[in-house]
């Protein structure tokens, strides 16, 4: 009876979930995934800034190197920082997001941290600021790898995070914003995991060019003839490869300047660094359709001491977002 | 000081961005190949990369053979998850 009971018990749930779609669960699970996107304003340009580190698993130093940042004259570049000063960052304030990619890198950070720290994680995993994309064990090449190993490398990665913080760490999204060049087979394999989307950072200078002129940098990759839609996927080519638009590089790497907001500070540039930044708009305003726009804030090993990078787009944000006309019905 | 802006910045993600694509109900083109190969620049296309280091190639496609041998020795085997080892 007991074993009829958890058949039948199973059976609604899977009757249920199929019913309600992904409602059901998402109610089970409150605030990640899509019902913790923060609100666009209706009848703006909506500028989603995307807070991101590219980490290569292995390049100029090895894994371990940076990972533990050693070897700093080769490549200033310490994983582990990244992870330790986004969480300080995320923590005080629940409209910061952060993404994070390479799971192999994430995996070695985990299993270093303290209860209380891992903790603070999961909060940040379930209420949709610490959000993983991509999720692979690393951010594969697409040229010379065996679709085999593709498929491994992606449930290596999928099964630590999901094990570890259950619904709520699968990533939705792909996220190949570095290998050169995209293969028609990764679309069908990134499709068929329930991605529902793909994000690119380089795709050929012309074709990426010729694109721009007809609104056509984003699209739906037909990825498969045999599985037809099953293997759809909404890809999107980025506009800046994945840097921060120039000039607007935060980051301790760089040396941009700051958003200096003090009016009583001879260096006051707010107002010019903002009408500079709207201005670098124009030409993705140019090359997109919709009225949302993605703008990468990140780069190689970038977020090392994370606070400088916050605190400046906390800045940028309010010195954007101060200019929208204070009497038009649209703000609210 | 207001300057007639209509544009609005948030801290977003990738899937909160296409959240808000998808809720404008935009119709898009469509793509049927693969983006290869890879030129930055003029003269610069990235395809030494396909046949670059062919030994560590070669060994990357072998130890994914003795891979799947293995997984699939472990799955005859019926062993369990005492037999795993530490792989993490």
């Amino acid at each position: 009876m007991i074993v009829y009971s958890q058949v039948l018990v199973w059976v609604l749930l899977v009757i249920t979930s199929s019913v309600f779609g992904k409602s059901v669960y998402e109610n089970v699970n409150a605030q990640c995934g899509y019902s913790s996107c923060p609100e666009v304003k209706e009848g703006f340009i909506n500028v989603h800034l995307i807070p991101h580190t590219h980490d290569d698993v292995g390049w100029l130093k090895t894994v371990d190197q940076y990972y533990f940042g050693s070897r700093s004259k080769i490549q200033l570049a310490g994983v582990q920082y990244i992870l330790d000063s986004v969480v300080q960052e995320l923590k005080h304030d629940p409209n910061k997001r952060f993404i994070y990619v390479e799971t192999a890198y994430f995996w070695k950070w985990w299993q270093r941290q303290p209860d209380h720290e891992r903790h603070i994680v999961k909060r940040l995993v379930a209420n949709g600021q610490l959000e993983f994309i991509g999720g692979g064990w690393s951010m594969h090449d697409e040229a010379t790898t065996h679709y085999q190993s593709i498929v491994d490398q992606f449930t290596w990665g999928f099964r630590k995070l999901n094990d570890t913080f259950g619904q709520c760490g699968v990533p939705r999204v792909g996220w190949q914003i570095d290998p050169f060049g995209h293969s028609r087979e990764t679309a069908s394999i990134m499709a068929r995991l329930g991605f529902d989307g793909l994000l690119l950072g380089r795709i050929d200078y012309m074709d990426k060019a010729t694109r721009m002129i007809h609104k056509q940098m984003e699209m739906i990759w037909e990825a498969s003839p045999n599985l037809g839609r099953e293997a759809d996927l909404f890809t999107g080519a980025l506009f800046n490869t994945y840097s921060a638009p120039p000039g607007f590089c935060f980051d301790i790497l760089c040396s941009d300047e700051p958003i200096i907001d003090d009016k009583h500070s001879p260096d006051y540039n707010a107002d010019k660094r903002a009408e500079m930044f709207v201005k670098s708009l124009e030409a993705l305003i140019k090359s997109y359709q919709s009225n949302n726009l993605a703008v990468t804030m990140g780069e190689d090993f970038q977020y090392q001491a994370a606070h400088i990078n916050f605190k400046n787009m906390d800045s940028l944000i309010r010195a954007v977002n101060d200019r929208q006309v204070t009497h038009n019905s649209n703000v609210h | 000081v207001t300057h007639n802006s209509n544009v609005h910045l948030l801290y977003s993600t990738p899937s909160c961005y296409l959240k808000a694509l998808n809720n404008e109900g935009l119709q898009w083109p469509t793509k049927q190949d693969d983006f290869f190969p890879y030129a930055s620049d003029p003269h610069a296309f990235w395809t030494g990369y396909f046949t670059s280091r062919p030994t560590i190639k070669y060994y990357e496609r072998l130890g994914n053979n003795f891979l799947q041998i293995c997984k699939q020795l472990y799955a005859l085997g019926n062993l369990g998850p005492d037999d795993r080892g530490n792989l993490n």
